[in-house]
């Protein structure tokens, strides 16, 4: 798995995949902070396509979140589904992720 | 409404039959909320019992069902790892935490959860509501 990406200006925005699991968690995971450290800090984690996102998923997003806030940047979410924000919500991840549903809000959220 | 399989102990093996449990729900016309909310619960429970059940050991097996009714829709869990002396304290992950939250996810979706010894191991029932 090769995660897409592309940048606007200094954030780097990663499109996630339609499911992301305890199986693929890992190199998901190992993608995510390899990006961080050789391109930007200021990560945008695109959901649009994210269909389906267990506890597993969940963890690589946070442990994104970690290695951003070690380089000084942030990590934001952008459209989520209704069934994979009502799970962002009940693990109460809202509280830790900026969430926009659209890419122009949540590209200026970085300044 | 019944589907029935055993499946190897790895996550590949996971990822592949929750998929193939959510078409099942499809085509019994289960809505798109609840059938998230089965695949998730599903996909913990099973991620629980390679991780901490049967610590990594891919040779071993888990016997997985799903049931819908009328009213809700049951997952049945037989694996057979050590005998559970009790279902794991829901404790709400610190917010920053990285793991933790799959016993949470369960116990928030769920209407029941049920658990016995069997013979061979541990047999986990969760019931979920329909919505």
């Amino acid at each position: 798995m090769s995660l897409t990406h592309s940048s606007q200006g200094s954030v780097l925005i990663v499109e996630l995949p339609e499911r992301l699991v305890m199986a693929s968690a890992p190199q998901v995971r190992n993608e995510l902070k390899e990006l961080i450290g050789s391109q930007s800090a200021k990560l945008i984690l695109d959901l649009r396509k994210l269909e389906f996102v267990d506890s597993s998923g969940l963890s690589v997003m946070i442990s994104s979140l970690h290695a951003a806030n070690e380089a000084n940047g942030d990590v934001v979410l952008l459209a989520p589904s209704k069934q994979v924000r009502a799970l962002i919500e009940l693990t109460r991840l809202h509280n830790v992720f900026q969430i926009f549903d659209e890419l122009d809000a949540a590209v200026s959220a970085f300044g | 409404m019944e589907l029935h399989t055993q499946i190897p102990a790895d996550a590949d093996s996971v990822a592949h039959i929750v998929e193939m449990f959510d078409k099942f729900l499809k085509c019994h016309r289960i809505n798109d909320d609840d059938r998230f909310r089965v695949s998730v619960c599903m996909s913990e429970a099973l991620n629980n019992v390679i991780e901490h059940g049967y610590k990594g050991d891919k040779h071993k097996s888990i016997d997985l069902k799903c049931i819908i009714t009328d009213n809700s829709i049951n997952i049945e869990v037989l694996d057979e790892a050590e005998w559970l002396t009790d279902l794991p304290v829901s404790k709400p992950a610190d917010d920053m935490s990285e793991n933790g939250r799959g016993w949470q996810i369960i116990r928030e979706w769920t209407s029941r959860i049920e658990l016995n010894r069997k013979e061979s191991g541990n047999q986990l029932i969760l019931c979920l509501n329909r919505t």
